[in-house]
């Protein structure tokens, strides 16, 4: 500490230069953090809508990542077992439906009054899920239970 | 029986408000007595409470089922272990769990202060009673636990399978520790405002308090992340889900609080920074909080949406706003005293260090909450998922590895650059080595390669500060253990740093090996037919599945088994069995998954994912989750750490060892 006589007062001398640069470094760094952030949002922000949003987009959400909401119709549930293909209808609000597929295999949850959550890219004809989210009427104070499933990545490699 | 268990919380209820609104009295008419008696009202609170707790803790013990608690998370088949955790198994139970331990938190530390901090203490006690009324009355109006059903039944409906396990047990309450153990830094902030005693007293007397609530909400997280990979199945153990996120937050605030407060203590700086942080920290605990049991967002661990939800808004609203208002009013009183030396300087790394943090912070309270931003301003509801969060943090976390290496070595005030580079040399060379070695063995993803780098990098430097320390010790004749065992004891809070910082590097070792060379495979076989999974870095397993058991259990399951013969290289190196329980009660299925260790190396871990009919053919998820286990062993060291730097040291040791501190940090300048 015994240097400090002469540099603090070559310190003081240049005080409001090193203010500056300090202000400097940290208005950089915010900005490359908030950066970050924009390019963060723009490359992973995924629309989430109900079946009739989606329809009502149409042509702008197609092949895009999004999520979409709706009930499971049970009645159109098929299973292939052998190479774990799922096929089952949404419903929207209004009834329309929406063919999804899913590669992996079948929930035990897949009941009367599901609603699931997927997401995927919609091709136009059928929405090709990535993942499934199921959320069952379960009796925990009223709080829905939620399974979550991933698709087959195919190129077996993350 | 719970009659007195509703008394009891509304005595508590009204002693609370009493000894709010008695020490403000107390303080501003100066009659000791008054203050005298509010203080025995937070004690009262405190046991009042605790008589709750005992009430429905004996409820839920003796199946008191008209109770309608006890019905909805305690059944008969409950052993007795889960009869008693089943206190925060719901919301209304773990509401007053919560205040019971916030009111604890803020009696313990007033009986603790109340000699040394007596101009604080009126305001701590009214700051700390007002929050503790707040969820006294959400426990008593909304969420009671002592509810009568109109009827008698026989039986619960039993705990939620998902959370019967050890790490579930006890990740509630330590996050739920560490989350009301932060009223009592944010109450003394509070008093040091508007006493206007704005030096470092406060920062003091409160250290421990906050290390210790930081420690548990540190625990709670790591906890968390055991129990998603142990038990819920999908081979990860931070999935960016609304309420993990709400518990991060506050924990990314918290630790660059207790990075800056040292510069408060030894130099007087960053007052105003310091006083925002703990203010923060506090509103997101109370956010977080808020996000998790109104079920705005959805998520795995979501309470049904309820009518606690607009009163937690008008409560944080008043926190913010009356803590806003006297950080602005009292902004003189909050101004350094000392200037910023120089660029390379501890100091201005320790900003660096809280801009990041902050940044982070930022980040991840955005990205949660983005749902419910865009649908507020743009009536679209869009959302962010795991790859936005890893993608934008990781740079972050990158830079805060390598700080974590240059920030110690940095004497405060100033160095020479000449100096920085000496003391960088070494650290420089292993990582460099490190990184050569890693590529030659074929790992090549360039953000492995440099994430690794930048371990190697500040684990040298924690490992030759440890060195430095230990071998002058050495020469003074001490042998290498004892020398270690001193060096740390003499200084518990720079080596139990240090010691937290190496916990975090270990864990940093394992979220990146398996963030980038996680496999995954899932397949549908017969019996006798087979699987295999490949990683680049470890080789290739095949699982040849031998078929299904399935079987009862006392408590209702039926649990399902799946047997899996491993081999690795055309040998056979061991059986896995994931499995598969139904809970008939509650019809809830669940996934336990199977996991080969292989130490400091990998998991092989395996989900049975589903079968048809007596299991001839069943699904099976692999994974290869490289370097996994240096989490939990990185968490272990990180824990122990705070430990050491959280110790109470008695008080004269203390006043020498501060001393050495100081000599310490002239003697590095």
């Amino acid at each position: 500490m015994s240097q400090s006589g002469i540099s603090s007062i070559q310190i003081s001398e240049r005080g409001a230069n090193k203010k500056v640069k300090f202000i400097v470094g940290g208005v950089l760094i915010v900005l490359a953090i908030a950066y970050l952030m924009y390019a963060g949002l723009q490359s992973n922000a995924t629309y989430f809508m109900t079946v009739d949003e989606l329809y009502a987009k149409g042509a702008d959400v197609e092949n895009r990542i999004v999520r979409v909401s709706g009930m499971i119709d049970e009645e159109t549930i098929e299973f292939n077992n052998r190479d774990l293909i799922l096929k089952f209808d949404v419903l929207g609000e209004n009834g329309q439906a929406l063919p999804v597929v899913f590669n992996g295999p079948k929930p035990d949850q897949m009941q009367a009054g599901t609603e699931a959550i997927i997401e995927g890219t919609y091709n136009g004809h059928s929405f090709e899920a990535q993942n499934l989210l199921l959320k069952c009427p379960s009796k925990y104070e009223g709080e829905p239970e939620e399974i979550e499933l991933q698709a087959i990545d195919k190129s077996g490699q993350l | 029986m719970p009659n007195i268990g509703y008394v009891t919380l509304a005595l508590a209820f009204m002693l609370s408000i009493y000894a709010f609104v008695v020490s403000l009295v107390g303080v501003w008419q100066r009659r000791p007595e008054l203050l005298l008696s509010s203080r025995n009202a937070t004690f009262g609170v405190a046991g009042f409470l605790t008589l709750s707790i005992a009430v429905i803790e004996y409820l839920l013990i003796t199946g008191h089922y008209q109770t309608k608690y006890v019905h909805d998370v305690s059944n008969l088949a409950a052993p007795l272990f889960y009869r008693m955790t089943a206190l925060w198994g719901g919301q209304d139970g773990s509401l007053l769990f919560w205040a019971w331990l916030m009111a604890l938190a803020a009696a313990a530390a007033i009986h603790a202060k109340w000699e040394t901090m007596r101009p604080l203490i009126p305001y701590v006690i009214a700051v700390s009673q007002f929050t503790v009324t707040f969820f006294i009355g959400l426990v008593i109006f909304i969420a009671n636990p002592f509810e009568q059903l109109p009827f008698f039944p026989l039986d619960g409906q039993g705990l939620n399978p998902l959370l019967r396990h050890f790490g579930m047990i006890i990740h509630p309450p330590m996050l739920y520790i560490g989350f009301v153990a932060f009223v009592v830094p944010f109450a003394f902030g509070m008093a040091a405002l508007i006493t206007r005693q704005t030096g470092d007293t406060w920062i003091r007397t409160t250290r421990r308090w906050t290390l210790i609530a930081w420690m548990f909400l540190s625990i709670g997280l790591l906890l968390g992340g055991w129990w998603a990979y142990d038990v819920l199945g999908w081979g990860g153990y931070w999935g960016w889900d609304p309420v993990e996120n709400a518990s991060l937050i506050p924990w990314l605030v918290a630790t660059p609080f207790l990075h800056s407060v040292m510069m408060q203590e030894n130099r007087g700086m960053l007052k105003r920074w310091n006083m925002a942080l703990i203010i923060m920290t506090f509103c997101l605990v109370i956010e977080g909080t808020f996000l998790t049991r109104s079920g705005m967002l959805s998520s795995v661990h979501s309470f049904a949406e309820s009518a606690i939800g607009p009163l937690f808004l008008i409560f944080i609203t008043i926190v913010f706003a009356g803590a806003f208002y006297l950080f602005v009013t009292r902004w003189d009183d909050l101004s350094s005293d000392n200037e910023l030396d120089s660029l390379i300087s501890r100091e201005s790394f320790f900003l660096l260090n809280n801009l990041l943090f902050i940044g982070l912070a930022v980040i991840v309270w955005w990205g949660t909450h983005y749902p419910l931003i865009t649908e507020a301003i743009g009536d679209e509801k869009i959302v962010v998922g795991p790859p936005f969060f890893e993608q934008t943090t990781a740079p972050l976390w990158a830079a805060l590895v390598l700080l974590m290496g240059v920030a110690p070595l940095l004497p405060w005030r100033r160095t020479s650059l000449k100096r920085a580079r000496q003391a960088f040399t070494w650290p420089t060379i292993v990582a460099l080595i490190t990184m050569g070695a890693l590529v030659a063995l074929r790992i090549t993803i360039w953000g492995a390669v440099l994430g690794f780098g930048l371990c190697a990098f500040t684990l040298t430097t924690i490992v030759v500060e440890y060195w430095r320390g230990v071998r002058v010790r050495h020469h003074r004749g001490e042998s290498y253990p004892v020398a270690l065992k001193n060096l740390i004891a003499r200084n518990r809070r720079r080596y139990g740093g240090y010691m937290i910082h190496l916990g975090v590097i270990l864990i940093a070792i394992g979220v990146i090996g398996s963030q980038f060379y996680q496999t995954e495979t899932q397949q549908n076989i017969a019996v006798g037919e087979s699987m295999e999974i490949h990683s680049d870095m470890f080789g290739t397993y095949t699982m040849t599945y031998q078929g299904l058991q399935e079987g009862d259990s006392p408590d209702d399951r039926l649990i399902t088994e799946a047997y899996l013969t491993v081999s690795y290289n055309g040998e056979t190196i061991g059986e896995l069995v994931p499995v598969r329980e139904y809970f008939v009660v509650q019809q809830q299925p669940m996934t336990i998954p199977d996991k080969m260790v292989i130490p400091l190396l990998s998991d092989l871990y395996v989900i049975l994912g589903g079968w048809e009919g007596s299991g001839e053919t069943a699904t099976f998820k692999a994974y290869i989750n490289p370097l996994v286990n240096w989490l939990w062993v990185g968490g272990f060291v990180f824990i122990a750490g705070t430990m050491v730097a959280a110790w109470p040291t008695p008080e004269p040791k203390r006043r020498t060892s501060k001393a050495k501190v100081s000599a310490g940090s002239v003697a590095v300048g």
